[in-house]
């Protein structure tokens, strides 16, 4: 790389800069809550299994009958997609909130996120929780 | 310079956002820069171009694409390297950075953070499961649609339902593991390589090849097409002026990027050698 006058090159670091400033905390959102490898600027594309597709967000209504899952309305898929890549807890208490608006007269819930792990021997696939919210 | 910054106009233009009113504004911005070439060279022009790429970030959160990220990234190197006495010396060395930077992550991502990556099971669910590799599964892995078709609905069976089981009758073809092996390893050593060479100015004779060639072969199978184009736009940011054949290499690169998303080639050789 060549010598560049005075000045120059703190011009040509910025965009560099916020490239890892970005990429770095993309891998810090993925340490703290599990933040989708493929999301939010870290270059984690094609790098693994545990992407959108292969996350599921379930929630779960306790009755006097046991343990049931709830269909999400439709209207709620924008925030359910949002809870699969960002499943921080705040996100899911808001998912909660808004399924207890869509749907009125549910009971406690439990609402879960999880990821696909493929056994490297035969690629069988099995769920891994990755984030656990109980509603009362 | 001014090919590759019309070159990354034209790329912009073409490559949009989801939303219509993300796009049309940065669609109305580019054209307007390839029509006025005073534009090319005006840093406010390149600043409102920049907003243009960075809010659908923060309005899309957490939806959009790597590619999406680094076209805003790209935006902001030559905003911020016009003003620079030697702008284009400047805007080399930013892209030059870009290109290491996202290889890098790329890098960090596949060989340190992800496990499933480094033994082989990544491609190895991916050329049964995405489509867009399903041409080369069948090509080169020794797959048949049925073996595809198969695992398709037993894992679309699994994720949609409460159960977790598991048919255990699966058997994955032989060669498509070593395919998979062998992706895994050309995909690591590529993406280190390209990573290392535009950081260290002592492999720098190996920058634009490598990066050619990564863009020829990777975005023939996975054809995202907007982060290939980005790629091979940096790469022309970051040539030397007399490195008119690397120049050449990455326009023609860039042009068969395009081609691979629109001529169904594998599908055609798939069709040729009779595996359909």
């Amino acid at each position: 790389m060549s010598r560049l006058p005075p000045g120059v090159e703190g011009r040509a670091w910025v965009a560099p800069a916020l490239l890892v400033v970005l990429a770095l905390a993309q891998i810090g959102g993925w340490l703290a809550f599990d933040l989708s490898p493929w999301k939010g600027g870290g270059f984690g594309m094609f790098a693994s299994n545990d992407h959108g597709a292969f996350r599921q967000v379930v929630v779960f209504e306790h009755g006097e009958d046991g343990t049931r899952r709830v269909s999400l309305p439709s209207e709620l898929d924008r925030l359910r997609r949002h809870v699969r890549e960002v499943p921080r807890e705040s996100n899911l208490r808001r998912l909660g909130t808004a399924v207890r608006r869509e749907v009125p007269g549910l009971g406690p819930l439990r609402i879960e996120v999880f990821r696909t792990e493929f056994a490297p021997s035969d690629l069988a696939p099995r769920r891994v929780s990755v984030a656990r919210l109980e509603l009362p | 310079m001014e090919l590759a910054l019309r070159v990354f106009l034209l790329v912009l233009l073409l490559d949009f956002p989801l939303f219509w009113f993300q796009r049309i504004p940065l669609e109305v911005a580019c054209a307007l820069g390839l029509l006025l070439p005073r534009l090319v060279r005006d840093v406010r022009f390149w600043a409102v171009v920049t907003l243009l790429t960075a809010w659908p970030l923060v309005w899309n959160w957490p939806f959009s694409d790597n590619h999406d990220y680094l076209r805003c990234f790209v935006a902001l190197a030559v905003t911020s390297t016009l003003g620079a006495r030697e702008p284009e010396r400047a805007l080399q060395v930013s892209a030059r950075l870009l290109l290491a930077g996202t290889f890098g992550f790329a890098t960090l991502w596949k060989l340190g953070l992800s496990p499933d990556f480094v033994d082989g099971t990544f491609f190895r669910v991916a050329l049964l499961t995405d489509g867009r590799f399903a041409d080369l599964a069948v090509l080169a892995g020794g797959a048949s649609w049925e073996t595809l078709d198969a695992f398709d609905a037993a894992l679309r069976s699994f994720l949609t339902g409460d159960s977790a089981d598991w048919p255990g009758a699966f058997v994955e073809p032989a060669r498509l593991r070593t395919l998979a092996l062998g992706l895994t390893v050309f995909t690591g050593a590529i993406e280190a390589a390209i990573a290392i060479a535009f950081l260290w100015p002592r492999f720098a004779a190996a920058r634009n090849p490598l990066l050619i060639l990564f863009g020829a072969t990777t975005f023939a199978f996975a054809t995202v097409r907007g982060f290939g184009w980005l790629l091979m736009t940096l790469g022309l940011m970051q040539c030397e002026r007399e490195a008119r054949l690397a120049r050449a290499g990455y326009l023609v690169t860039l042009f068969a990027i395009e081609a691979y998303r629109h001529v169904p080639w594998s599908r055609m050789l798939v069709d040729a050698l009779g595996l359909s």
